[in-house]
């Protein structure tokens, strides 16, 4: 017997009509909480009512359904299809030891009157588990069953439908079109066009980054056979909240082909993860970059967890144990940016920038500009200089503003007065982030060849 | 300790008998009856029937002993909300295109009341709700304390035992019987689907949090 079940049946037990009332919604709500951790649960003051629901479950979306909790009367059943189907609600039968009578008070001629309309129970409500999911496909399918399910769900329909969205997970993975057919028949009865799209866009994803022929995946929704960005996205974040992490290296490869900078920053915020890390590995060398900013941490990282990767408003950010290094193509991210505390001194920016050939510096509020000849600036021309070598006779405690140096592979401008790094043509992004965590950031001793073991 | 399957077994005979003698209390009303009286009582705004008979697992919030130890039960309950406050109300429906045996079953039904109230200690309403009128000579009359005492009279050994009949208990309740009369057309009278749907979006995502 499921939690709520123990719970309804023991509010019936009273002769409280009011407290038997308030018992069963508690459990009720507690139950809905569990089956869709997405949503906020809201009661009514209303019990068991013609039309005013019990309870309605909110999205952050904005998007709403409402509850109505009923006792299998098929009389009342009946009735409610065309009292309240058309706003498409769920009616959620609490009957307890196989007493429901779903399957024989809604048929389907009731149903087809209400379309939107979901009839289930708490035999099926107890299996609706997205955060005990084995895999993304299940936790797709799980998490919108309150949300998106519309017809009879009982029990027995659940069980077989999570059933086949897990083989379904592993038969794309695999490369097995049986799998794959018979976990889109079985969700496709419960869901609209939109869930389903998003179930076999999920798998024809796997199927592909599990390696099998991108040709035989058995499409069957042939009117619409492009994956779009929105795929990709949607796909991204299921694989990003999934707790179990994909340790076959082929995967996030094949993955990382299919990916641009704009959808992967476009997926929204995602915290530092096995399977974010994995995709980043395998992605970062393929990424050309333009502007990259240091924020320096209050508290710097343990060393053991010392350099992480995380999506965060429209930025790719590398997480040192100092700092966070957020990356973007564009530097009118940072248009706006302007860094608390002053342009560093000479002395301090001469010691960063060691490795790099000095081609133009801007000091302090003397305008003491000191400029390379354009000619001198050519990458690897011999008249460089290193800003300890060009400022010599300059005071050491001058703030260095702006400085533009060349590294074997770009330009790079650093505003120390804006914490910004532009590279000219854009460079890969493991160039940019060490540049801009060297130039811009306290790097301790020792913390360099780490970064550079980390990005590989 | 009974296993899950035994549970549910012994929970669904408790819960199909107290159906089953709920059901046979409420001879002559039917399903249909309630869940209209229902609809109809919803529709005011005034009342939430939170369990019927026809329910299952309800019965036994409709369900009282009687001076013998018998059970008899009503067909709904709920909460009453007048401008005064909520209350707890029982309800009787009677889905009857002829009088009937409503004159017998409505003076048996007032002692119940009263049974209802001395027993269980709450002011709770009491609503008649029937499709054809009864008893109409003294029609008046079928909500007032003599009417009451006149039904306990009949019915005091099922209803009372040997306890004395409490006047204090029987005045309260005559302030708290409603007798409904319903036709079919009347209920034809009443808010449309859409606009049921217009209060119930008042009631939830304008009103909650």
């Amino acid at each position: 017997m499921s939690a709520v079940s123990d719970a309804v049946t023991q509010a019936l037990s009273s002769h409280d009509v009011v407290g038997a009332s308030s018992g069963i919604k508690d459990a009720v709500c507690d139950e809905l909480s569990r089956a869709d951790t997405a949503a906020t649960i809201r009661r009514t003051e209303y019990f068991n009512h013609s039309y005013v629901p019990d309870v309605v479950m909110n999205w952050s979306d904005g998007y709403h359904r409402e509850v109505f909790l009923r006792f299998s009367s098929a009389e009342r059943l009946s009735a409610d299809v065309d009292r309240i189907g058309q706003s498409g609600p769920v009616l959620f039968d609490l009957t307890i030891g196989g007493e429901s009578e779903l399957k024989s008070a809604v048929g389907e001629e009731a149903l087809g009157r209400a379309p939107a309309m979901l009839v289930t129970d708490t035999e099926a409500s107890e299996q609706v588990r997205p955060d005990q999911a084995e895999n993304m496909l299940e936790r797709l399918v799980s998490s919108n069953v309150f949300r998106a399910g519309h017809g009879l769900l009982d029990g027995e329909t659940v069980e077989q439908t999570l059933s086949a969205t897990r083989s379904g997970f592993d038969g794309a993975v695999a490369g097995n079109p049986s799998l794959v057919r018979a976990a889109l028949a079985s969700t496709r009865p419960i869901f609209g066009l939109g869930i389903e799209r998003r179930v076999e866009r999920t798998l024809q994803l796997l199927w592909w980054v599990g390696g099998a022929d991108e040709q035989q995946f058995p499409l069957s929704l042939p009117d619409d056979m492009e994956l779009d960005a929105d795929d990709m996205r949607e796909f991204l974040r299921m694989v990003f909240s999934d707790d179990q992490p994909v340790g076959d290296g082929r995967f996030w490869n094949r993955l990382s082909d299919r990916l641009d900078f704009g959808t992967l920053v476009s997926v929204g915020s995602v915290k530092e993860s096995e399977n974010l890390n994995s995709l980043m590995a395998a992605y970062s060398s393929r990424v050309q970059l333009s502007h990259a900013v240091v924020d320096l941490r209050d508290r710097p990282m343990p060393p053991y967890d010392a350099y992480g990767w995380e999506l965060d408003d429209g930025f790719v950010v590398l997480s040192g144990p100092d700092w966070d290094c957020r990356m973007t193509p564009s530097g009118n991210r940072f248009s706006q940016r302007r860094d608390e505390g002053k342009a560093v001194p000479l002395e301090q920016a001469s010691a960063r920038s060691l490795d790099y050939r000095v081609v133009e510096a801007e000091f302090d509020e003397k305008a003491r500009q000191v400029s390379l000849s354009r000619k001198a600036a050519q990458p690897g021309a011999p008249s460089q200089r290193t800003l300890e070598e060009l400022a010599e006779g300059f005071d050491p405690s001058s703030q260095v503003r702006k400085l533009t140096v060349v590294s074997e592979a770009s330009r790079l401008t650093v505003d120390f007065e804006r914490m910004l790094v532009g590279a000219d043509p854009d460079v890969s992004l493991r160039a940019i982030a060490e540049a801009a965590s060297v130039l811009l950031a306290d790097v301790r001793e020792g913390d360099l060849d780490d970064l550079q073991w980390f990005l590989g | 300790m009974q296993s899950d399957a035994a549970h549910n077994s012994s929970l669904t005979d408790i819960q199909s008998s107290l159906r089953l003698v709920a059901g046979e209390e409420a001879h002559g009303t039917g399903e249909d009856g309630v869940e209209r009286a229902r609809a109809w009582l919803e529709k005011t705004g005034r009342v939430n029937v939170n369990f019927t008979v026809y329910e299952v697992g309800a019965a036994g919030f409709l369900t009282f002993d009687d001076a013998k130890g018998s059970e008899y039960s009503f067909d709904l309950s709920g909460v009453l909300d007048l401008d005064e406050g909520k209350s707890t109300f029982y309800g009787e429906v009677k889905k009857y295109s002829v009088v009937g045996r409503q004159p017998d079953e409505y003076t048996e039904y007032l002692a119940k009341c009263y049974r209802a109230v001395v027993t269980s200690g709450h002011p709770h309403h009491f609503f008649w709700i029937t499709w054809h009128p009864f008893s109409q000579t003294k029609w008046t009359n079928l909500c007032t304390a003599d009417e009451i005492r006149a039904a306990l009279e009949t019915h005091q050994a099922k209803y009372c035992g040997a306890d004395e009949i409490d006047n204090a208990a029987v005045t309260a309740l005559a302030d708290r019987l409603w007798l409904v009369v319903l036709s079919d057309r009347q209920e034809a009278l009443s808010m449309s689907n859409a606009m049921l749907g217009e209060l119930r979006r008042a009631a939830t995502v304008a009103a909650l949090p």
